[in-house]
């Protein structure tokens, strides 16, 4: 048998397992770039032009790119306006207030910053009503359901410690109301808020923080929660379903289509769109600045970001510890759902109920949501 | 029937050809426009600067032979010194690479720490690379009114 038969050319790569020469590309250029970065390109192609179902044509499909696009015009905004921003009672207002009157361009940036996060959060909860009510989060993508909701978590608390750094009246209310919140968590309450605030109270330590946590923690955390989602949601594929549809259920003879380049390109003409839809509520409603954090002074209406309206009626509505818990125990049902569900599909195969609870717990939040909006107490 | 087929697939083409061009103007504008507000966000604003003349000491308070140091409200450091003939105003900053210099009372002249310059009491660069390079220290003017004296600063406003 002749060994060189296979082998390759001295100094021509070659792929790790099995020593099968890797193809070359044709351009020079090409070549030149394969030899110093020997990728498999058959290999490439073959993961990334993955043939995905054709529903994903459709406009409801793109919601789980979309949080993603959003966090890297998070990314970017932020290390920009992380440029100037001073994380010290003293100095926080008055370097924000900088950006928005004297920096070029730092009124716009930052009203793109605040846009992107309220529309990364509708986003995120859009895609996660998608997964919920189509039951994508069955076996075996249990686990990617919980990253997911360790993601909506990250990307709340994501919010949370942002709009604290501004250190405006919310800020500091907001701060001093979440780390009371935090405290009434029976046994570990004292101890978390202690650590969250670093100290008794909101002051010097909270801000630099939540800087740390906005700036390093929580965007390393997103980071690797969307890595581990995306693999996950690479290794078990697109999930198929039934439909009665033709139009979503597609031809008989082609139910799928490449997801490189046709989706990707769909996920693409989004990102544009989302592009000129930030710019617009960039330059029509620029983000503004209230009044400076005064630690002496509570204003007489003060609301959290609309995404917390929930939870803030909630806790009109019933006693501190009885909200604190109930929401600990929502937040808890909601990461072991697929579970629970999968548990009640054993004793009813046929059931609905995942999704008549499903409607209930939205109609719930849309009610305490829209009631907080509009409640003057 | 087989020209139909060929047209459909022609057409497709040229329609995923457009569509492709349309998707890389869209995103070229968005890079372009983000490099360009990131570069001109970045970049420092002009400084502002103002200059002003201002009271600095009564002339007697002065010492003869001497730099003494008087903090400015631009930041800086004047080295004021009694030459005998004249009362001289130096800034404090070496013009090699903008360390501080320091009156040696044994010298009788200003050192520069970093790369050793020497400079007369009239700033005058006699030794090491501000005198190679013939850089004196730059020298604030002075003026007598009565028995005060006024300098004249430039402060520098960084928006």
């Amino acid at each position: 048998m002749n060994q060189d038969a296979t082998a390759p050319p001295a100094g021509e790569p070659v792929a790790p397992h099995g020593g099968r020469p890797l193809p070359l590309p044709k351009s020079r250029a090409g070549r030149w770039l394969q030899r110093r970065l020997p990728i498999d390109l058959d290999a490439l192609r073959y993961y990334s032009n993955e043939p995905v179902p054709n529903h994903l044509k459709h406009w409801w499909w793109c919601l789980g790119g979309t949080p993603a696009m959003l966090f890297a015009v998070q990314a970017v905004t932020g290390i920009l306006l992380s440029f100037y921003y001073v994380p010290d009672p003293s100095q926080a207002y008055e370097s924000v207030k900088r950006v928005s009157t004297i920096v070029p361009f730092g009124w716009f940036l930052r009203s793109i910053h605040r846009w992107s996060s309220n529309l990364m959060i509708a986003a995120v909860i859009l895609h996660m009503m998608r997964v919920f009510f189509t039951g994508a989060y069955r076996k075996p993508r249990e686990l990617n359901w919980m990253i997911g909701i360790g993601l909506l978590g990250a990307t709340l608390f994501f919010g949370f410690t942002g709009y604290s750094l501004v250190y405006e009246q919310l800020s500091y209310w907001g701060a001093t109301v979440a780390g009371n919140l935090t405290e009434a968590v029976p046994i570990i309450g004292p101890y978390l808020a202690r650590l969250l605030r670093g100290g008794e109270m909101v002051g010097d330590n909270t801000l630099t923080r939540f800087f740390i946590l906005h700036i390093g923690i929580l965007p390393a955390l997103i980071t690797a929660l969307l890595g581990a989602h995306v693999l996950l949601f690479r290794l078990h594929g697109v999930t198929e379903f039934e439909f009665e549809s033709p139009k979503l259920r597609g031809s008989e003879e082609k139910k799928t289509f490449p997801f490189f380049p046709d989706h990707v390109m769909t996920e693409l003409i989004v990102g544009i769109g989302l592009a000129f839809v930030l710019t617009c509520l960039a330059v029509i409603f620029p983000v503004g600045l209230a009044e400076k954090a005064n630690p002496l002074q509570t204003p007489p209406h003060i609301k959290p970001e609309w995404y917390f309206f929930w939870t803030f009626r909630w806790l009109k509505l019933t006693g501190l510890t009885f909200a604190v818990l109930s929401i600990g125990f929502f937040g808890f049902l909601a990461l072991a759902w697929p579970f629970v569900d999968a548990a009640i599909r054993r004793r009813r195969p046929a059931s609905e109920l995942s999704v008549r609870l499903g409607i209930l717990a939205v109609c719930a939040l849309v009610v305490l949501t829209v009631w907080e909006a509009f409640a003057t107490h | 029937m087989e020209a139909d087929a060929e047209r459909a697939v022609s057409g497709g083409g040229r329609r995923s050809f457009i569509v492709r061009v349309a998707l890389m103007v869209g995103l070229g504008s968005i890079a372009a426009s983000v490099g360009g507000i990131a570069a001109r966000y970045l970049y420092p604003l002009k400084a502002i600067r103002l200059k002003r003349r201002i009271f600095l000491a009564p002339a007697a308070d002065v010492p003869t032979g001497r730099g003494k140091a008087y903090r400015l409200p631009d930041g800086g450091t004047a080295l004021v010194t009694d030459t005998g003939t004249e009362i001289v105003a130096l800034s404090d900053v070496c013009p090699h690479l903008g360390c501080k210099v320091h009156y040696e009372g044994a010298q009788g002249r200003f050192v520069c720490p970093c790369h050793g310059g020497v400079f007369e009491k009239d700033g005058t660069a006699i030794a090491g690379p501000p005198a190679e390079e013939g850089k004196n220290l730059k020298r604030y003017a002075i003026s007598r009114v009565g028995q005060n004296l006024f300098i004249d600063i430039e402060e520098t406003i960084q928006p």
